[in-house]
């Protein structure tokens, strides 16, 4: 499979997934608003900041937008299109991905993608958002699911899947500790309770966590849940799972051993988190436990990129003359791109 | 649709050994419009490239003339055609008819070259001896022209390899074998032996899907002998059948020499290897 | 019932489907019948439903010198433009005949120049075209083949026969949108197929990857096919991905490519892997940075090495683009009979030389009756429609011929035929083209039909996608 292709498709499935969720989050904090009180400015900000700064956004929404209050917010994170991260944006560079891998996917994949792109341009979709958001957010989920359920039902499980399941599992990883890390960010007058209902719902693990316990939500069996579950998708453990399967089936070598970086940060990744506790955790301070684990997150990102795409020993031992640094420029551009 | 389209391709190259110079060539590939085909369309492509010219010969036959003056080490002829074939119908007078037939003035202007000894087929005691006794009895030249082909279908062997392309008629008769070329002039010496009128034709055969007919990797030949009342009419003694419409017709003469599809001289070394590649196929609409 | 067709009233000149006593053509007849049963509202609804498979599809081109960058459809109209088994016949004789021709001048051009130094035709034209490239003279390409994939532009006069407009050897687009016509035409208006006995189109991309193979310089194996693509900003990208999935092959950017000792690579997932033939989609100016446009960050750093030392494919070959100059167009009729010792089978339409003096005169005294193109240029840019042009547009290009007259050519306007055309309303008569995709390889194949652009403006003869153009599935039957 070309370089350039294995990294779109994974670029496309990460785009996809950021896109999900934080549709979700967005839904999920609306919703319990209207549970709230006493809704002033001053206290919206202090709702919705959080998600910004847990999605590191927070330089760039103050370059637009000043202080602002919370219908900024929700528009900065929904249909701006300066925001790289925000759900339209990201929609759409997925939809530019798969554009340029037409010729990988199925025809229902990519009507899918180009059905929702279509809409979101629409006049229709400003509409929507503006007087029914709950309807406009599960439109967008509604159609990711439908995107998800005909990629697995319609592409190969070929190199093409592996390079797709990477970028699913490692962005929903990196979502879930980031939605994970808004508890961090709330000022200490927050209804805690209420936050921490919210975060469980952003990672659509309700249903999971009442299975498993009764009464009210507390933090501890939450971040046990989002975490460790060996279950559980959108755990952290079990998205690396994945994403161990992924790197192993790409490179061919065994489980337990690696043959690049990708597979070596990936598996002391998974002994933490197989042979860790969750106090272990809190002890540490959960916003660096956090921290630590999206440093490694991007270092297995760079990782691949550097193993499969740039593949900088390839061109080194075979062709170390000057045509090989215009090709090297290329591709850091398309990097800078994607990674906006 | 009534009848066949065809599409031939034959291409044929030349590779010398050192650079030859002043090759001056003839070729014999397109075909003109016969009484059941139709040619609709012909290309010749010629590399090195160069200027062709296009007359008709003696017998009407397309002929291509080009000249490479200049050093080159190989030489290429790509011909690509398609004919439409109509059924072969031949009128029951035809079949019918009898030496006497061929007696009109006319008749025997059109005819007369094709009784006549010509380079590679010139008369020959012993073939004269046996088509007297082939056709013994036998009063249409329909039925002549037929035992003759089927006698020379079961008596020679088809072995390519053992004839040349300037291979004369006694050679071959010597050792009853030889290709479509030879088993062609058998014919037409045997035909003209009994005063029935016969000429050479050059083409290609549609084989089908599966190889049955002999001659459909080359270049084919068979013997024309001419019925009154319809004209000159296709027997095959390779394969021992009338040329219908799987048969595409390029060239008609008195024997090879005069329909070689291509043919020419040059200077330079004697080392040269030929390879030809011929492909028939049924075109649809 | 009313029918769509009530109120047509063909045109003067030549129609597609009437005659010119208004009665329907027999070819279209069964046709006819099928839409003459539809009620208004099912036709709409049904070509609605076509307009959103290639919105859906995302079959979509984008517009050069527009700013917002906005992806349209190609607008597709419903009503199908029929050709009769023996119009086919004749055009496929005629199309064959020509690029037969066009590659032997190639080749001439590019070695010996016997056709020049006889003087059949003046050297300057060759010498003097911007795309002839004289670097490349003396090299072979594989089995002498230049122009793989040449889509002609043909037009129908006022007296029923077709003329050859011009022809696109460099990079033709669009072979994508006759097969998806004809598949948004399927699906939309099944009963059409059932009815009238039409040629299929889907060999196209077999084809295509018949000739790729074909000129592989490997003898052995099965050779590497690769479609190589500007990217996904340009316009035809959507018809890359289509053929490059059709035919299975890769389709890949210059970045995807590296060459290594004068062979090319592509940087795969399990490190380089070889290439032998490339299909590209980026024109000879942007494919090597190294000896053409330097600030190409489209095309492949040595990929010319690679090309010279015979170690790699390229269709279409480079330097091809000297025999689509419209002024070499001219010569195309005395190329046929230089080289084939033929007639030329389809003839072109009548052209006058800028660069002649006696023709230069004829032009500018002519203007206002004259279409003006410039030599190089395509897509109808660079084109002076006389009879609709103002004064001011005319004197514009007055200087220009009078400035640079190599490069300009001026025919009289062709009256092309029409077809009846979906206007929204009614059924209206509208200026129809015809672009036939010919493939050379070991054979010559023309897929049946082709792609008819349709003018929507009434009246208009530009009938280009990129100014109001739209298209027509192209019927070839059986008998």
């Amino acid at each position: 499979m070309l370089s350039r292709v294995a990294n779109t498709l994974y670029w496309m499935l990460r785009y996809v997934e950021r896109a999900d969720n934080m549709a979700r989050l967005i839904d999920v904090n609306e919703q319990l608003l209207l549970d709230w009180e006493r809704l002033d400015s001053e206290r919206l900000r202090d709702f919705w900041m959080p998600i910004v700064w847990s999605a590191g956004d927070d330089s760039l929404y103050s370059e637009l937008y000043g202080s602002g209050h919370s219908a900024d917010v929700i528009r900065f994170l929904t249909d701006d299109r300066r925001n790289p991260n925000s759900i339209v944006s990201c929609l759409f560079q997925a939809r530019e991905n798969a554009r340029t891998v037409r010729d990988q996917l199925s025809d229902e994949l990519w009507e899918e993608l180009n059905s929702l792109y279509l809409f979101l341009n629409s006049s229709e979709a400003e509409r929507m958002l503006r007087d029914d958001p709950p309807k406009y957010y599960g439109l967008i989920r509604r159609s990711v699911f439908t995107f998800q359920g005909i990629a697995s039902s319609t592409i190969d499980r070929g190199l093409g899947w592996d390079f797709m399941d990477l970028g699913r599992h490692l962005e929903r990883a990196d979502k879930t500790t980031r939605f994970l890390d808004i508890s961090t960010f709330l000022p200490p007058s927050a209804p805690m309770a209420m936050h921490w209902n919210a975060i469980v719902k952003s990672c659509g693990a309700m249903g999971a966590y009442r299975a498993l316990h009764a009464g009210m939500v507390e933090p501890r069996k939450v971040c046990e849940l989002l975490i460790f579950s060996r279950t559980f998708p959108r755990s952290v453990r079990y998205c690396m799972s994945r994403v161990q399967q992924s790197l192993h089936a790409i490179s061919g070598s065994l489980m337990g051993d690696y043959s690049d970086d990708a597979e070596r940060i990936t598996g002391r990744v998974m002994g933490q988190l197989n042979y860790g506790v969750v106090d272990e955790f809190l002890k540490e301070g959960l916003h660096e436990a956090l921290d630590g684990l999206q440093t490694q997150f991007n270092t297995i990102g760079e990782e691949v990129f550097e193993s499969y795409v740039l593949m900088p020993h390839v061109i080194a031992t075979t062709h170390p003359s000057k045509q090989s640094t215009t090709t090297m420029r290329a591709w850091q551009y398309q990097q800078e791109q994607e990674q906006q | 649709m009534i009848g066949t389209k065809l599409q031939v391709t034959h291409s044929t190259v030349f590779e010398y050994a050192a650079p030859v110079v002043d090759s001056f060539n003839t070729l014999r590939l397109e075909p003109r419009t016969f009484p059941f085909q139709k040619t609709i369309s012909s290309t010749i492509r010629i590399i090195p490239t160069t200027r062709v010219r296009r007359f008709s010969d003696l017998f009407q036959n397309i002929t291509h003339h080009f000249e490479i003056l200049h050093p080159h080490q190989r030489l290429e002829v790509q011909s690509r055609l398609r004919v439409h074939n109509l059924p072969l119908v031949i009128p029951e007078r035809s079949m019918e008819a009898t030496k006497d037939d061929l007696n009109d003035p006319s008749t025997r202007e059109r005819t007369w070259p094709f009784l006549q000894d010509s380079n590679l087929v010139s008369h020959h005691s012993q073939i004269w001896r046996l088509a007297i006794d082939l056709s013994h009895g036998m009063t249409t030249l329909h039925e002549q022209a037929m035992v003759f082909m089927n006698w020379i279908h079961q008596n020679f062997h088809y072995q390519p390899g053992a004839t040349m392309a300037n291979t004369r008629l006694e050679q071959a008769f010597e050792i009853r074998a030889g290709v479509c070329q030879d088993f062609t002039h058998m014919m037409v010496a045997l035909c003209r032996a009994v005063k029935l009128p016969a000429r050479y034709a050059s083409g290609y055969i549609y084989n089908g899907p599966t190889d049955l007919l002999v001659g459909a990797q080359a270049s084919h030949a068979w013997c024309e002998v001419y019925l009154p009342f319809v004209g000159w009419i296709g027997y095959d003694p390779t394969n021992a059948t009338m040329a219908d419409e799987r048969y595409v017709k390029v060239a008609v003469g008195r024997d090879y020499d005069d329909v070689a599809p291509v043919k020419g001289a040059y200077r330079g070394t004697s080392h040269c290897s030929m390879s030809v590649k011929v492909l028939v196929e049924k075109v649809e609409g | 019932m009313n029918t769509l067709f009530d109120g047509y009233t063909p045109w003067a000149g030549y129609d597609e489907m009437f005659e010119s006593d208004g009665s329907v053509r027999s070819c279209c007849q069964s046709l006819k019948n099928v839409f003459d049963g539809l009620s208004q509202k099912e036709f709409e609804e049904r070509k609605a439903a076509s307009d959103l498979y290639f919105l859906r599809q995302g079959i979509t081109f984008n517009v050069y010198h527009d700013e917002k960058g906005t992806e349209r459809i190609f607008p597709f109209d419903p009503v199908p433009r029929v050709l009769t088994a023996a119009e086919w016949e004749h055009l496929e004789a005629g199309l064959t005949q020509r690029i037969v021709a066009l590659n032997l001048f190639l080749h001439d051009i590019y070695h010996e120049q016997h056709i020049l130094n006889d003087g059949t035709i003046p050297r300057m034209y060759v010498d003097e075209a911007k795309n002839y490239r004289a670097a490349f003279r003396g090299m072979d390409v594989p089995k002498d083949i230049y122009i793989h994939i040449c889509g002609s532009d043909l037009v129908r006069g006022a007296d029923g026969q077709f003329y050859v407009l011009e022809d696109n050897g460099r990079c033709p687009s669009g072979a994508s949108y006759l097969l998806e016509n004809r598949n948004a035409l399927k699906r939309a208006f099944p009963a059409l197929f059932e009815t009238s006995d039409v040629r299929p189109l889907d060999s196209y991309p077999r084809e295509l990857l018949n000739m790729l193979r074909y000129i592989s310089p490997v003898r052995e194996g099965d050779p590497v096919c690769v479609l190589l693509t500007p990217g996904c900003h340009n316009s035809a990208y959507f018809e890359h991905c289509y053929l490059a999935r059709e035919m299975g092959i890769p389709i890949v950017e210059g970045r995807d490519l590296v060459v290594v000792d004068h062979f090319v690579f592509m940087r795969t997932t399990k490190g380089l892997q070889r290439v032998d033939v490339i299909y590209r989609r980026i024109d000879d100016d942007f494919i090597d940075p190294v000896v053409f446009r330097k600030d190409s960050m489209l095309g492949v750093p040595g990929l010319m090495s690679a090309y010279r030392a015979g170690n790699v494919a390229l269709a279409n070959a480079v330097g091809t683009g000297v025999a689509d100059d419209k002024v070499m167009y001219t010569f195309v009729p005395k190329m046929i009979q230089y080289y084939l010792g033929q007639d030329p089978i389809l003839p072109n339409v009548e052209t006058y030389l800028a660069s002649e003096k006696q023709d230069l005169g004829y032009i500018l005294d002519h203007l206002p009756e004259l279409v003006v193109k410039a030599a190089n240029e395509s897509g109808g840019y660079g084109m002076l429609m006389g009879p609709s042009a103002s004064k001011k547009e005319i004197e514009d290009f007055r200087a220009k011929l009078i400035e640079d007259p190599r490069n300009y050519i001026a025919q009289p306007v062709v009256s092309l035929s029409q077809s009846p055309t979906w206007t929204g309303e009614e059924m209206s008569g509208r200026h129809v083209d015809l672009r036939p995709y010919i493939i050379y390889g070991e054979d010559v194949k023309i897929v049946p039909g082709g792609l008819t652009r349709v003018a929507l403006t009434k009246g208009s003869l530009v009938v280009n996608s990129s100014q109001g153009g739209g298209s027509k599935d192209t019927w070839v039957l059986r008998s």
